[in-house]
């Protein structure tokens, strides 16, 4: 019997899936809760996610920058140099995502959060769903935020 | 409408396909529509939350401010953008 994360995923995927196609990115599903992510950024390379939604929606989903393979995990040369969501420290700062909350990744910019409350953080905005958090980052990643260079 | 005012309207008129949280939108404007409006029509269309506040992104850059016509930045023929909420990080 599936999950209730399970089924929140699948349900969220689908427009994830129409998107990916629509916007040319690489998504790989592995697992019912964990998916690769490929997003072009505006230095012409491609970027990669290891996106975990264990324990989704009650928690927010892990994005963790990797390799096209979906290993070197949190390698700097994975993760972009940037500013805003894409945190000095490698971790996409947002609600949305569980690496930005200090009590679960040391590198998390945020102890004044509350995870089991991060769809009603006001920094939250309408980053709710699977679908809107990739929007986010993809627009960020061709925007002025990113410095078109890794951190290593 | 004679048909200088109908190649007229074709002309001011722009293809707008649009990535959004709920799918993607494929509308046509009129270039003299304002930013906000279309954000507008796309928000009702695609059922997105009202609360929300929404930017359009252009080629990495956000269309602001929102009260600008599509004219205004340069938009004509069909371009692609995307829809997100706004936000800076934190």
């Amino acid at each position: 019997m599936a999950t209730a994360s399970e089924l929140v995923v699948a349900e969220e995927l689908a427009p994830l899936r129409a998107q990916a196609v629509w916007m040319g990115w690489v998504l790989k599903e592995v697992g019912p809760l964990k998916f690769l992510l490929g997003l072009p950024a505006s230095d012409d390379s491609r970027f990669f996610l290891w996106v975990d939604c264990t324990g989704y929606a009650t928690t927010p989903p892990a994005w963790r920058w990797c390799d096209v393979e979906g290993s070197s995990l949190d390698a700097p040369h994975c993760t972009p140099e940037g500013s805003g969501f894409l945190h000095p420290n490698g971790v996409v700062c947002a609600p949305w995502n569980r690496l930005a909350y200090s009590h679960v990744d040391a590198r998390g910019p945020h102890g004044d959060w509350s995870i089991g409350d991060w769809k009603n953080n006001l920094n939250t905005k309408g980053c709710t769903t699977l679908c809107a958090m990739a929007l986010r980052l993809s627009v960020e990643l061709a925007g002025p935020r990113f410095a078109k260079k890794r951190k290593g | 409408m004679s048909q200088d005012t109908a190649a007229k309207a074709k002309n001011d008129d722009v293809t707008l396909e649009i990535a959004t949280p709920n799918g993607s939108f494929k509308g046509v404007f009129e270039n003299s529509n304002s930013v906000a409006a279309v954000i507008a029509v796309v928000v009702a269309d695609k059922g997105l939350d009202k609360k929300d506040t929404f930017e359009l992104i252009y080629q990495g850059s956000a269309l602001l401010p929102d009260t600008n016509t599509l004219k205004s930045f340069g938009l004509h023929g069909t371009k692609k953008l995307t829809l997100v909420a706004q936000g800076t990080g934190v």
